[in-house]
């Protein structure tokens, strides 16, 4: 028996191309379709689980797709601003624990995520090294930021613009690195967190410059009364936030105007969680209270319809690959019928031939499950890595 | 709850769908099942407070209670309104089981800071009508159309004794909230504290009754409930008790006087002897009615605001035994 297993294999070492074009046919054949479901699932489970360990999320009217990806995944394209208000009067309720979410900034290609300290509780996200962001202007950053931009506590972010068009808005920001999160893998570990109204700085709503009552500013006043002092553009505006300067800062206009993109709340039980969507529904302020786990079941019904098809289709592929390796195995058999030939003069039964030919197939076979297993190990390491890069952009 | 979202272009939602699920894919386990780390309790909550008269109404209100809640002044140099904590200080304060403040705005640091607002008790929230809003801030704006900034409050509400009361209620409040296993001893310790205020409040008025309508001058401009409390005929000027007026500072005292005769200046702490002297000099007595904002080097709030009432009263009788002679 072991000599037709080494025949075979010798067989399939011989002939390298064509075993090669087998193993790499089957080997796909049996990816594809394991990776995608294996992928889909699994991706599918902890998707569910950030949206579900996030019981409500309140937002402005508009797409409630759009509104879960920002806030739970931060990603680019922000929902429709929420005012400020919006987060106050739903803390007032107190029927719920309020956590504000700003995120439509970026830093090294990072988002920036303005939000409160409750965050980090809430997400259970720990520091691993430096402190929690204090004063406005500092941040903590999320372990893959820190990672990829060689970043640590003392280090400094400067926020990119909105826009490369808006020259006359918004003066980036200088931040102070204050801490590095632990290694999380979630969205958190590609995300800068900022304080709220530093946030709200970084949008040009608030800011810093030199007391303009005080003595030696005359050069960027524009008009002086008695009790109003209008500046004009000569006024320097800090870009970093320091504790020799935080005093200096400050907010134009109401805060009750000021943009969120998201508010999670977060309810103690089922009972104030029911006041609360009833408090939201059919609102005409222009809100709305969404479970993002609903949110997400939906999307994820077309995803797994959609993978239902693909897979469907890599099945009749297989069916198809499986259909030409017979005929490749059939062919061979008759162009090697002088070998089956001369091994049977020289004493090898039918059976031993049989298992030569059973041996090469499975040889092959085990091959490729083998290569088919570790590319699929591989391509969830390496994909979800890839990937997420593309997601927070 | 239906979600009700459109899909503008399938394969784009596809591809972020797909991204978002590998993005997801290897935090499932941390997420699943809402379990949450055990966060190591403290031996005892921690209460930080931003000025000394709500320290020293929160230590009297858990005074004698066993196991009651730590109350922490931090070290502020100077005015705690002008304070910059340090970041130790921060993250004592991002520690804090309640950070109780005065509000009214003598705390501009807590717009600058990072801390849970869950966590803060604002002690004139429930009196906010009260608060005296200040005519004679300066706004600014950036260019002629942009939004300016906003007028300030007088802070000093604990110079009312009544208001302080209710600051104290406050904090009481906030701390049977916290450890509701000794409430019924805070509450006790603040019906003492409150009839101690009171008894305050009654001598305050005696002495400032004696004042009538007599025109007083106030240093800085911190006393706005004091004078609301007592009626005190008084204006503010804005002198520092450790700087030596300059001369534009006596040339406006001078022209005040013309419509303000006061004959007393009422400083925040001993003014330099040269600047004592020359008010003198001008019919002007300075007496010290400290505010207390700070910790004392000796003596508690009460005892502060006695000793207050016992400066004016000899200056007054000074000033009477004065005028008869």
């Amino acid at each position: 028996m072991s000599g037709a297993l080494y025949l075979g294999w010798r067989y399939l070492a011989h002939h390298r191309l064509k075993s090669s074009i087998l193993v790499a046919s089957i080997t796909l054949m049996l990816f594809l379709p394991a990776a995608t479901r294996l992928l889909v699932e699994d991706s599918a489970a902890a998707l569910t689980a950030r949206a579900d360990y996030t019981p409500l999320i309140l937002g402005a009217s508009g797409s409630e797709l759009e509104l879960v990806l920002n806030t739970l995944y931060f990603h680019a394209e922000p929902p429709p601003a929420l005012r400020n208000i919006a987060f106050e009067d739903a803390r007032a309720t107190r029927l719920a624990k309020f956590i504000p979410v700003n995120a439509r900034f970026h830093a090294h290609g990072a988002p920036i995520v303005g939000t409160s300290l409750d965050y980090f509780d809430f997400r259970e996200l720990r520091i691993a090294s430096g402190r929690q962001m204090g004063l406005l202007g500092e941040c903590v950053i999320g372990a893959n930021v820190a990672a990829r931009g060689k970043l640590g506590p003392g280090d400094f972010l400067i926020s990119s613009p909105e826009t490369v068009f808006d020259i006359a808005g918004v003066y980036p920001l200088k931040m102070t690195i204050a801490g590095v999160l632990n290694v999380t893998g979630t969205a958190d570990d590609e995300a800068i967190f900022v304080d709220v109204r530093t946030s709200w700085i970084i949008q040009g709503l608030g800011h810093g410059h030199t007391d303009l009552a005080k003595p030696g500013t005359s050069s960027s006043i524009l008009n002086r009364r008695e009790d109003m002092i209008t500046a004009n553009a000569a006024l320097t505006q800090y870009a970093e936030i320091t504790p020799e300067n935080v005093a200096e800062f400050h907010f134009h206009g109401s805060s009750e105007t000021f943009p969120l993109t998201g508010v999670i709340a977060i309810p103690p039980d089922q009972k104030n969680s029911a006041l609360l969507r009833g408090r939201y529904q059919g609102n005409d302020a222009g809100l709305q209270l969404i479970v993002p786990g609903a949110v997400l079941t939906d999307l994820l019904d077309t995803v797994f319809a959609v993978q239902n098809y693909i897979i469907l289709g890599l099945v009749i592929l297989s069916l198809a690959t499986i259909a030409v390796i017979t005929l490749v195995f059939l062919l061979s058999h008759q162009l090697r019928r002088g070998e089956f030939h001369t091994l049977s003069r020289i004493g090898a039964s039918r059976g031993y031939v049989s298992l030569l030919i059973a041996s090469e197939v499975g040889f092959v076979f085990l091959l490729s499950a083998g290569l088919a297993a570790g590319l699929t190990l591989i391509t969830r390491h390496y994909a979800m890595q890839l990937l997420q890069s593309f997601l927070t952009l | 709850m239906r979600a009700s979202w459109r899909l503008p272009g399938l394969g784009h939602n596809l591809f972020i769908c797909l991204s978002l699920m590998l993005t997801a894919c290897d935090g499932a386990d941390r997420d699943q099942g809402g379990k949450r780390e055990a966060i190591p309790e403290k031996a005892k909550p921690i209460i930080v407070t931003s000025n000394y008269p709500l320290y020293f109404f929160a230590s009297r209100v858990v005074s004698g209670v066993d196991a009651a809640p730590d109350i922490i002044l931090p070290e502020i140099e100077g005015d705690p309104t002008s304070w910059i904590p340090s970041t130790a200080q921060i993250q004592l304060l991002q520690s804090a089981d309640l950070i109780v403040v005065n509000g009214a705005g003598a705390e501009p640091w807590l717009n600058w800071i990072s801390l849970d607002q869950g966590r803060i008790v604002d002690t004139n929230s429930e009196i906010s009508g009260r608060l005296i809003v200040l005519d004679e801030t300066v706004l600014h704006r950036h260019g002629p159309k942009g939004d300016h900034s906003h007028h300030a409050t007088a802070f000093t509400t604990w110079l009312d004794p009544q208001l302080a009361i209710d600051q104290a209620l406050a904090v009481e409040r906030a701390l049977a909230a916290l450890t509701p296993e000794h409430a019924t001893k805070y509450g006790h310790n603040m019906s003492v504290l409150k009839q101690e205020l009171m008894e305050l409040d009654g001598k305050l008025s005696e002495v400032f009754a004696q004042l009538q309508d007599r025109p007083v001058f106030f240093s800085h401009p911190v006393y706005q409930y004091l004078q609301r409390r007592y009626g005190i005929n008084g204006q503010s000027v804005h002198w520092e008790p450790d700087e030596e007026p300059t001369t534009p500072d006596w040339i406006d005292l001078q022209q005040r006087r013309a419509s303000h005769p006061a004959t007393i200046m009422i400083w925040e702490d001993e003014p330099l002897i040269t600047t004592g002297r020359r008010l003198v000099q001008a019919g002007i007595s300075s007496v010290t009615f400290r505010t207390a904002a700070n910790r004392p080097t000796q003596g508690d709030f009460v005892t502060l605001m006695l000793e207050n009432r016992q400066r004016l009263q000899t200056a007054l009788q000074r000033m009477g035994a004065l005028s008869a002679n």
